[in-house]
């Protein structure tokens, strides 16, 4: 019996230990670099690699407040992040020309596409999904990365982007496939595209180079002569398309330079009000969970018939309702970190909502523009197939 | 017959063919910068008249017109001159022949309407006559004359009114295509194929072509007015960009050398537009499309070169060394263009 009471008075005392810690989050981050490969690669097996605009991962018109995430800064998040990657994977040198194309408006060898599933300026984290264009899944992969606090010191010049070495991972990622695919299949994924793009502006003539299997991977049947008439033609149109990506190019980089600098100073303030938020939290709930079991203790160790105990076990129920006491103080603060987080968020999504809706405006109307054009063009190739052969088409 | 009869008639013969070579001479001499049509190969006098219906083996002939290219153009004045040279002298008229074909002058057009016959059969016939005088010495002197003197007057007719289908003609058979070099063929074929173009601009295989070449001139016309309209985009997006004083971009850090250099996009050269310029595609900058674009206000070190032959990795690095305010940061790039330059030049 008596050591019963022991064990209640210890844990009483064990209750008000956990309620008195403070929690000290030491993170460590790994930075990846980007690897380049140590020779060149032949023109030829340079593959062009598009990046969608990544999935927001939040229905638009979530509730920030229980979820947690803000749907017009995702909306946001959304544009700019396939930038820095595109950016990085320009930089590696690794690749032929890398775009963000949203809705795959255009024919690349290589697709990206991404889901943001955490971004809240200590971690992001992305699934990551590469296909090339005969509809070869390179991999699919969850990439996670929290920011180090260095990331937002403003005494560090130029420390970049707080989340590089998840791009880099990317990067690396996929030069690691690139680098296990034989020369003849990287100039098959090359062909493959372009009779897609052949495809789209004149079907009654390059239909039949590609072949579908069951999985609905795509596979050369034949390939046109080089100085094929309707190629050529094709490939003048092609050029154009070139430079209507090359614009919405420079629409996504105005966007990304809007956003830039509001949106560090979103994720600076988001990262220090989430750590704080996160250590007053964890506070908390060790004050909340210890002062009631300090309590516990202490109502139970009233049973012993020492005085000793009984006097602790006194001590332990008044340290365990200071520590709940606390406790509740401590879930004010968490309220107002709440607050502020949702603040300085309803700051950045005032501010880069016009933003978003100028750039998707302008993107949609060039593509309006562009893709009437190209009906016309591709009527004309009609015609002109119609012409040559005497066939009619639908 | 006496051979001083004979002698007069081949003098005139001769002349006829020279006056008519001299038509066509004069027909050949279009601006450059006239659109070539792509249509079937002898469209005599009505390209852009749609004929009621297609003839038959226009097929081939549209086919070697299709693959033309405007600078593979057979048709010259020396060849014509050749023609005319080898007419000259009945002795060498089957040469003479045989250079017309070498060089596949239009003159065939002018005197092909002499033999009047259908287009496939007129290869053959235009062979027979290729190969020496076997016809002409079959044929009475008076024959012949009549014969010189139709095919003069079809020479001006043609070279008057219709000089542009000798051109057509000469440029599209000239373009020698599916390896049959038909530029030479149709200088063999002589008579059979302006025969072929009388034939056509009548049974209306120049519908076919009218309709290739109003489509290809509205395709022309629309990739002309994408670019405007591209053009307009950026200049518009460009203007936004300054007026909304967005800031300079951090660097996103993602490659970093050793020099702390950020590396230039490495994008791929994009294809040439087809007229030779770069027009920019491929580039998210417009003052990629070459060295032209690039704005003379920076100082350029003695030593680079005017960057006339870069690549656009070159271009890049240029343009990036010609717009980096920092010196030091200047110099570097300056010696990684050269650098790499000097890579590219020992490659070659």
């Amino acid at each position: 019996m008596r050591s019963n009471h022991f064990q209640f008075l210890l844990t009483a005392c064990l209750g008000l230990l956990l309620a008195g810690c403070n929690t000290t989050q030491v993170r460590t981050t790994e930075h990846t670099g980007i690897i380049q490969e140590s020779t060149p690669i032949a023109e030829h097996l340079l593959l062009d690699v598009g990046i969608g605009i990544f999935n927001p991962g939040v229905d638009p018109d979530a509730d920030p407040e229980k979820t947690g995430v803000f749907p017009k800064i995702r909306a946001a998040e959304a544009r700019f992040m396939p930038y820095i990657l595109m950016e990085t994977l320009q930089q590696s040198g690794n690749w032929g020309m890398v775009r963000v194309i949203p809705d795959r408006q255009s024919e690349m060898d290589v697709w990206v596409d991404a889901e943001i599933l955490v971004s809240d300026g200590a971690t992001l984290e992305l699934g990551v999904t590469v296909q090339d264009s005969s509809g070869r899944t390179w991999f699919t992969k969850k990439y996670q990365e929290e920011a180090s606090k260095y990331a937002f010191d403003p005494s560090i010049p130029n420390h970049g982007e707080p989340f590089q070495g998840l791009y880099n991972r990317i990067a690396n990622d996929l030069l690691a496939y690139h680098q296990t695919l034989p020369e003849a299949e990287i100039v098959a994924i090359r062909t493959i595209t372009g009779l897609q793009f052949a495809r789209r502006f004149a079907p009654e003539v390059f239909t039949g180079h590609l072949t579908a299997d069951e999985k609905g991977r795509l596979y050369i049947a034949r390939t046109p002569a080089p100085n094929d008439p309707v190629l050529q033609r094709v490939e003048q149109i092609r050029e154009r398309d070139y430079m209507f990506v090359d614009t919405l190019q420079e629409y996504y980089e105005s966007f990304v330079r809007q956003m830039d600098v509001p949106y560090l100073e979103w994720r600076k303030a988001f990262y220090e009000e989430s750590e704080a938020l996160r250590e007053a939290r964890a506070q908390r709930n060790a004050r909340l969970i210890g002062g009631a079991v300090a309590i516990l203790g202490g109502i139970l160790a009233q049973g012993s018939n020492s005085p000793v105990v009984n006097t602790a076990g006194q001590v332990g129920i008044f340290g365990g309702a200071a520590a709940i006491y606390s406790g509740l103080h401590k879930r004010e603060e968490v309220k107002f970190h709440v607050e502020s987080l949702e603040q300085i968020s309803d700051s950045l999504q005032g501010e880069m909502e016009p933003h978003t809706m100028a750039l998707e405006d302008k993107t949609v109307t060039l593509s309006g523009s562009v893709n009437e054009q190209y009906r016309q063009w591709r009527e004309i190739l009609r015609e002109m197939y119609e012409s040559e052969t005497g066939l009619t088409t639908n | 017959m006496k051979p001083s009869a004979n002698f007069v008639v081949s003098v005139l013969i001769a002349g006829a063919v020279a006056l008519l070579s001299a038509c066509n001479t004069q027909s050949s001499m279009r601006p450059s910068g006239m659109p070539s049509p792509t249509s079937s190969t002898g469209s005599s006098g009505s390209a852009g008249i749609p004929g009621p219906t297609p003839m038959p083996g226009s097929t081939s002939s549209s086919g070697s017109g299709r693959q033309s290219s405007t600078g593979q153009t057979p048709r010259s004045s020396s060849g014509t001159a050749s023609r005319s040279g080898a007419a000259s002298s009945p002795g060498e008229q089957g040469s003479g022949a045989n250079s017309g074909r070498k060089s596949g002058t239009t003159s065939e057009s002018g005197t092909a309407n002499k033999s009047g016959t259908a287009d496939r059969e007129g290869a053959a016939g235009s062979e027979a006559r290729g190969e020496g005088e076997s016809d002409t010495a079959g044929k009475s002197d008076d024959e012949i004359l009549a014969e010189a003197l139709a095919a003069l007057s079809a020479g001006k007719a043609k070279g008057q009114g219709t000089e542009s289908e000798g051109e057509k003609d000469g440029e599209k058979t000239g373009a020698g295509t599916d390896g049959k070099g038909d530029g030479q063929q149709d200088g063999d074929q002589g008579t059979a194929n302006a025969s072929r173009a009388g034939d056509r601009s009548g049974n209306g295989t120049d519908s076919n072509s009218g309709n290739q070449n109003a489509a290809d001139g509205r395709l022309t016309a629309g990739l002309a007015e994408f670019d405007d309209m591209i053009r307009d985009k950026r200049e518009e997006a460009t203007a936004q960009a300054n007026t909304e004083g967005a800031g300079p971009r951090r660097s996103s850090g993602g490659a970093e050398d050793e020099d702390g250099l950020q590396t230039a996009m490495l994008d791929r050269d994009p294809p040439p537009a087809p007229d030779g310029s770069e027009q920019g595609a491929g580039g998210t900058d417009m003052a990629k499309a070459g060295p032209a674009a690039v704005t003379p206000e920076f100082e350029v070190p003695a030593d680079v070169g005017n960057g006339q032959d870069d690549d656009i990795i070159a271009k890049q690095l240029r343009e990036a060394a010609m717009k980096e305010k920092d010196p030091e940061l200047q110099a570097k790039l300056w010696e990684e263009y050269r650098k790499y330059k000097k890579d590219m030049q020992a490659r070659t």
